[in-house]
């Protein structure tokens, strides 16, 4: 579970990157979370991941205070980034070794992480080969297995399916659903509107370091969500003009 | 958690062609300085045997006050390592009774073509520094900015692993690659020297060696921690290398010049013509009060001297044959100038010491100031374990003073400088009156030295002579035995002492890479990952 209680973070400039959140995702819940560039998505994430300190308020993973006790809070989740960089002199077997490891499994053989992989549809031809070879799509794929195979409880995402085409894309959302399917708690960040409509079951939208909106799925599928969206960034334009 | 990022640093490291190319500079590099500096402690040792032979045979002596030993000081092999100041300077000094050593003499380092001078050579230890401390960089200037410019570096902290672990095993994943590089140099460094046989050390020099290996190491950690520290302020790998390399070329190259250049411009020495001046004024102070000494004793009756062979620089005066009383005459005035001339060393010292002590004062300051650079802490320790370092050199020149000291008391003590075999071999009981040798000279033709004064020509004595003055024949005398006398033996700085001093720079090189550690640590605590 993944709870956001008046999650604040103000930067050295003053600039308010996040406005007192308040938030909970239940285990077995895929929440998208939409907004511009800038209304303080990642910076959810990167509190949560205690990537940056908070300025008030606190994000718990699974009950854990991330800021007080950021190791254990980490044991309990996963993250998969917008961009998947991993080591391009690795094989993706061997990123998958150094992260699976990292993230506390310790007992994997090398068929445990061809069976994983083979999950995400990856070739098998890619299993031993350089990272640096792989296209984003399949660099994304190794992020993902990443996230699966620490098995933590909780994922977080950001921008997942950026410049993914669209059948990669529809890949990765299917396996976030199985991971739901398994009781996960997924917090996605995205601009991506329709993928939410697909697999979300609730959607918050944030504007200017505030959730101004959360519908849960019978809501923002009876309300039509894209048009709320729209409203919302089209009053932002407004005001920014 | 450590080990683990350490060995996927490593691999990492190991697949990039910084590590290939780190291995190519230290084959290119590292064998031709140790070919050159082989070469020249080989031409150096066989210089030493020419200069040693010339000075055993030197030391055949027919009076004491002939004896004036020369000290030859024979190359150290770790010079091949590390020459230092060693080829600069003089490698011999002569034992005077009139001055006491200021400087060594001798050849220094030299070519036969003056013009190829300005073609300087490194040694090893030079360009180990510029491998290594260039390879700690190269493989450090990004060591924190990569990962968070590729998004791994978040990808590790989204997991239960603390930022000191990450750094530590950085930092270990980093050092192991480049020990490998280092092992290599020294590797191949040994395996060049084997190919000459002649060249060979002692397990004291051994032990020095493994010092020098150790230093390496700590040397290579401080530059990798620069590196670490640079890397965990700035943003964007470029910044990083830009500030890397402006460090490296100040370290290697601006603060050892400009510490020379300040220490000239600040530390003024002083011109050697005063020094000169000064000397010169006692010189003639001595040379004045000898003449009026010489001039209270009672005359000889004849100044006459058979093959005299005489030199006023240190007393050396050898005289075949005299009268009884120019011989008496000749030991009264040593009896005063003898123990003269070592008292006006001493006086002529406190000058030589004034301007020896500024040079050390210069020198001492460059020296200091040139610590600012990591990189001349490491080549002095080195310097001082291989023993070419500019102490080491003061050692060898305070025991050739300490020698000169023991042999001018032996001279003393002995009452040598008031023997007659101080400067003849001619028996004091078969010494004759002037009457005595115009008579055996002439075989009786003339009776008395009144005869050869009656005449007013000098050449009417010597065209009576018959005779040869007896034992007068210098090159026929025997050598006089020197197995009483005291000997140098020079006793280079005691390993237990260098390791003192080595360990001290260890200590601070080492001191110097843990604050820097600390402080990179603490920027990567609050290091912005995103």
């Amino acid at each position: 579970m993944l709870q956001a209680i008046d999650l604040t973070k103000r930067y050295e400039d003053q600039q308010l990157a996040l406005d007192a959140l308040n938030l909970e995702i239940k285990e077995g819940e895929i929440f998208f979370l939409l907004g511009a560039n800038g209304a303080g998505k990642t910076t959810t994430i990167n509190l949560f991941l205690n990537f940056i300190e908070p300025t008030g308020g606190k994000a718990l993973i699974n009950g854990i205070d991330v800021t007080k006790e950021p190791l254990e809070s980490k044991k309990y989740v996963s993250y998969v980034s917008e961009n998947v960089m991993l080591y391009g002199n690795f094989t993706a077997r061997q990123n998958l070794d150094f992260f699976a490891k990292l993230g506390g499994k310790t007992d994997l053989t090398k068929e445990d992480y061809y069976m994983h992989m083979r999950e995400v549809g990856l070739q098998e031809e890619a299993f031993e080969k350089k990272l640096k070879t792989f296209s984003k799509g399949m660099r994304q794929k190794v992020g993902l297995t990443i996230a699966i195979i620490k098995d933590a409880p909780n994922i977080l995402l950001d921008e997942p399916t950026a410049g993914l085409d669209p059948k990669a894309a529809a890949e990765l959302l299917q396996i976030l659903m199985n991971q739901k399917r398994q009781g996960k708690s997924i917090l996605m960040c995205t601009h991506d509107i329709f993928r939410a409509k697909n697999i979300a079951d609730r959607v918050g939208i944030m504007k200017e370091g505030r959730l101004v909106m959360v519908r849960t799925r019978e809501e923002f599928l009876e309300d039509d969500l894209e048009k709320i969206y729209m409203n919302y960034m089209h009053e932002m334009v407004i005001e920014k003009v | 958690m450590i080990l683990r990022i350490a060995s996927k640093e490593l691999f990492h490291n190991m697949s990039t062609s910084r590590f290939i190319t780190g291995f190519l500079l230290c084959l290119l590099l590292i064998p031709f300085p140790i070919i050159i500096s082989i070469n020249e402690y080989r031409s150096k040792v066989s210089m030493y045997e020419t200069e040693q032979k010339q000075v055993d045979d030197k030391n055949i002596v027919k009076v004491y006050s002939a004896y004036r030993p020369v000290i030859v000081k024979k190359p150290g092999p770790l010079s091949i390592f590390a020459r230092g100041v060693s080829y600069n300077l003089g490698n011999q000094v002569k034992i005077l009774f009139s001055d006491i050593p200021m400087m060594s003499e001798g050849k220094a380092e030299s070519r036969d073509n003056p013009f190829l001078n300005r073609f300087f050579t490194f040694d090893f230890i030079s360009v180990l520094i510029i491998i290594i401390s260039l390879m700690a960089f190269l493989f450090t200037y990004d060591i924190c900015t990569w990962e968070r410019e590729t998004g791994t570096l978040k990808m590790m902290l989204a997991n239960p692993v603390s930022r000191a672990s990450v750094l530590a095993g950085k930092m270990l994943g980093t050092f192991f690659t480049l020990l490998p590089m280092l092992l290599f140099s020294y590797g191949l460094c040994i395996l060049v020297i084997m190919f000459y046989p002649d060249i060979h050390f002692t397990s004291s020099e051994w032990l020095r060696i493994g010092l020098i290996f150790l230093l390496s190491m700590v040397f290579l950690v401080l530059f990798m921690v620069i590196g670490l520290f640079v890397s965990s302020r700035v943003r964007h790998s470029g910044t990083g290398i830009v500030i890397c390399l402006v460090l490296w070329i100040t370290f290697l190259f601006i603060v050892p010049n400009l510490a020379n250049y300040s220490a000239k411009s600040f530390v003024k020495v002083g011109s050697v013509e005063n020094l000169e001046f000064n000397i010169k004024e006692l010189n003639d102070e001595y040379l004045k009060k000898t003449e009026e000494y010489e001039k209270k004793l009672p005359g000889a009756d004849w100044d006459m001297q058979w093959n005299t062979r005489w030199d006023s620089r240190d007393g050396f005066n050898i005289i075949g044959g005299a009268s009884k009383s120019s011989f008496e005459k000749i030991k009264l005035k040593n009896e005063f100038t003898e123990p003269l001339r070592v008292d006006y060393a001493d006086k002529k010292w406190s000058f030589r010491k004034a301007y020896i002590t500024k040079l050390e004062k210069q020198q001492n300051f460059a020296r200091y100031l040139s610590f600012l650079s990591p990189s001349e802490i490491f080549k002095e320790s080195v310097n001082g374990l291989c023993a070419t370092n500019a102490e080491s050199h003061y050692n060898f020149l305070d025991q050739t003073r300490r020698y000169r000291e023991e042999l001018i008391h032996y001279y003393k003590e002995k009452k040598l400088f008031s023997s007659y075999l101080y400067f003849t071999q001619q028996d004091p009981k078969n010494f004759m009156t002037v009457d005595e040798i115009v008579n055996y000279l002439t075989k009786g033709e003339l009776k008395s030295f009144a005869e050869v004064e009656a005449h007013k020509d000098p050449f009417y004595f010597f065209g009576k002579t018959k005779n040869s003055f007896p034992n007068s024949n210098i090159d026929e005398w025997k050598s006089i035995d020197l197995s009483q006398f005291p000997k140098f033996n020079y006793r280079p700085a005691k390993v237990l002492n260098d390791i003192h001093h080595s360990l001290l720079h260890i200590g601070v090189l080492f001191a110097l890479a843990l604050a820097l550690f600390y402080f990179s640590y603490k920027s990567f605590i609050r290091y912005d990952v995103r």
